[in-house]
């Protein structure tokens, strides 16, 4: 048989006292990058070009929002429908990316959090990070979906880095 | 030429859909003959009572921990296993036509090649199929039954009852006469219907073989699933009022909650509208407010439903006897899982194992030229996960190792198939639960593990000699201690060990 999912029982009602109202659904993936922080936050905090690793994205641009005069991100989704990214966080000291879509067609509400996360070099071993990426997103159920394309994304990114990385090491 | 293989399937059907099943309402006569010419086993289960753990299951031939897919919303790598591809590789012309759902229906960045393949005019091959054409419940979404609704008969698309709601939930709103949940009557031509797409479709592709071919043809209607909603044109065949109430609903409410008191706690909450585990079931609709008569219509409709998969059926048949393969071919008839639909006063499908969900159609007709004896019923408990050994065995294929069920058995008493399986996890915004359950010498014993609604410590065990329908749960009965204990020790020494898990990449 397998493994118990959960080796800490929490009865899911015991939580319901706080109400749990919130009309999103909120995911988190991370991967780990044999790669330093500042290589994997230089990418992230890129925003312009965010389709180059989060597969699925056809382009990704910023341009002047027409109301704000503020850069906004646009990005292009598979089907043709082009969406609005609001870039509300760039923190470069807790390397922290949070950006929020627009509403558009059914989806209504979202926050994206992505936080670069160093961890400490053991000897001799190549310098790694933690990329932690969050989505709170409505309506609920497509938060699994985005959850797949940042998975998606988070092993693309992977991918890019730590060839870049390997290629740097080989030079 | 060798023998072809029709395989044909529903989607979320149960046993007693169909007359050689015990089945009253619904007129079937063509699986009836088939059942007649061939067998039926009496107690079929899947691996998993939703969609994508069921296919994949009957696609590789392995147990969900094995091939993965271990709730909705997982994909079936594209290079997992496939009997297709290993009857491919044989020779043999490979299709399917209907629904497949081994990728997440759910896709907003096209990610899955199962939704994309309309769109680009292609029927690749995938997963071990020649010939891909697919359909879902309705109009809406990328594949080629919506594509072509939408490019010949646009006014349809939006006659069939909106699966999803605005939060793109499973919808509760109700219709019908009684407003009962995804009931809805449905202003279509029959013509146009899925159920008839899925037929004409697959004579299509059975008339462009050569009479020579070697074939297998997955025939996969979207059908009895809900939503309930057939044309229009064809309600007058079932009127819900004439109906009895199924054996599985308790009409006396005090009575029907004292028996879903005597099971594990999710089924209390389900019913009482406060805990919805799973994606397959409405979040704004409370089991508990279901009618008598609601329970009437949706079983109604389910009938309508499958008396048209039944003359579907017939039509495909009528096609493999004119083109002179009838005496060559296998047929098969059987469901990836069950529905509720009104048992303990539930509808729809979830962490819920018992009869409605477990048990499933399961017809064989062998090749008449095949010489292959049947018994008229096989009572031995068999399981989805036998099916692609059994197509490899008809085509004179080794049964490759990766698949770990075993050919279906002709008659009862063959030693190979004592007991089957069933599996359930999922994890949906922090509500995880797992069951694991194993059907054997009548008993059916259900352990649940550790989870965020189970402690680990919960079980079921049903005597279904006793108690066909499960209303007694005797898993803490002392006086059925030992049985419990031995059918435990049975059943984790059975299940394979879940490798990995992958992640969830939509919610179905």
């Amino acid at each position: 048989m397998a493994e118990p999912l959960n080796s800490t029982h929490h009865d899911t009602l015991e939580f319901a006292a706080y109400g749990l109202t919130a009309p999103w659904g909120t995911v988190r993936r991370h991967t780990v990058i044999e790669c330093s922080p500042e290589a994997a936050w230089d990418r992230i905090a890129d925003v312009p070009n965010n389709a180059s690793w989060f597969t699925g994205l056809v382009a990704s641009w910023c341009e002047p929002d027409p109301d704000t005069d503020k850069q906004v991100r646009k990005v292009t989704m598979p089907t043709g429908m082009v969406m609005t990214e609001d870039i509300v966080v760039v923190d470069n000291v807790q390397r922290r990316l949070q950006y929020a879509l627009r509403p558009v067609s059914v989806f209504t509400h979202h926050l994206a959090t992505i936080d670069v996360i160093e961890i400490p070099q053991v000897p001799k071993a190549p310098q790694t990070c933690l990329v932690v990426y969050s989505t709170d997103m409505a309506p609920r159920p497509i938060a699994l979906s985005f959850g797949g394309a940042i998975e998606r994304a988070l092993a693309s990114l992977k991918s890019q880095l730590e060839a870049a990385a390997a290629a740097a090491a080989y030079r | 030429m060798g023998r072809k293989i029709l395989y044909i399937t529903s989607d979320q059907q149960r046993y007693e859909a169909f007359g050689c099943n015990g089945g009253s309402i619904a007129r079937t006569p063509v699986v009836d003959a088939l059942a007649a010419a061939g067998t039926t086993y009496r107690r079929c289960h899947p691996q998993s009572v939703v969609c994508m753990p069921s296919r994949a299951t009957m696609l590789t031939g392995q147990h969900v921990s094995t091939h993965g897919v271990w709730m909705n919303g997982v994909q079936l790598p594209v290079d997992a296993p496939s009997v297709a591809a290993v009857l491919r590789d044989a020779g043999y012309k490979t299709a399917l036509i209907g629904k497949s759902h081994f990728d997440p229906f759910v896709d907003p960045f096209f990610a899955f090649p199962e939704n994309s393949l309309a769109s680009r005019g292609q029927h690749d091959v995938l997963r071990g199929f020649d010939h891909l054409e697919l359909a879902a419940h309705s109009g809406a979404g990328w594949l080629h039954y919506a594509s072509w609704l939408r490019d010949n008969h646009p006014e349809g698309v939006g006659m069939f009852y909106p699966v999803l709601d605005a939060g793109m939930n499973v919808n509760g709103l109700g219709g019908g006469d009684t407003g009962a949940p995804q009931v809805h009557v449905n202003q279509m031509p029959t013509d146009w219907y899925h159920t008839d797409w899925v037929a004409q479709r697959s004579i299509e592709w059975l008339r462009s073989l050569p009479d020579d071919e070697d074939w297998f043809l997955w025939v996969s209607f979207p059908d009895p699933h809900h939503p309930w909603d057939p044309p229009a044109s064809e309600t007058h065949r079932v009127d819900w009022r004439d109906l009895d109430l199924p054996a599985g609903y308790i009409e006396d409410a005090a009575v029907r909650e004292s028996v879903i008191d005597g099971k594990p706690r999710h089924w209390r909450r389900w019913y009482d509208g406060t805990l919805v585990a799973n994606f397959e079931a409405p979040t704004t609709w409370a089991p508990a407010s279901l009618t008598a008569q609601q329970v009437r219509e949706v079983n109604a409709m389910v009938h309508i439903e499958n008396e048209l998969i039944d003359e579907a059926i017939g039509a495909i048949m009528a096609t493999v006897i004119g083109k002179g393969w009838d005496a060559d071919t296998d047929v098969f008839v059987s469901a990836d899982h069950g529905e509720l639909q009104g048992d303990f006063g539930l509808l729809f499908k979830g962490p819920y194992h018992v009869d409605g969900l477990l048990r499933v159609p399961m017809i064989w007709r062998p090749a008449p030229s095949s010489g292959v004896q049947v018994s008229r019923e096989v009572t031995d408990p068999v399981g989805l996960v036998d099916l692609a050994p059994t197509f490899c065995s008809i085509a004179g294929i080794a049964v490759p190792e990766w698949m770990e069920g075993a050919p279906l058995p002709a008659t009862d008493g063959g030693g190979a198939h004592q007991r089957v399986l069933t599996e359930w996890d999922s994890s949906l915004f922090g509500v995880e639960m797992a069951l694991r359950s194993m059907y054997r010498d009548g008993w059916l014993v259900t352990a649940y593990l550790p989870g965020t609604v189970h402690d680990g410590t919960e079980g079921e065990l049903y005597n279904n000699i006793d108690d066909p329908l499960q209303r007694v749960n005797l898993f803490d009965d002392p006086a059925v201690a030992s049985v419990k204990e031995d059918l435990l020790d049975d059943m984790r020494a059975s299940f394979p060990v879940m490798v990995s898990r992958r992640s969830v990449q939509a919610p179905v």
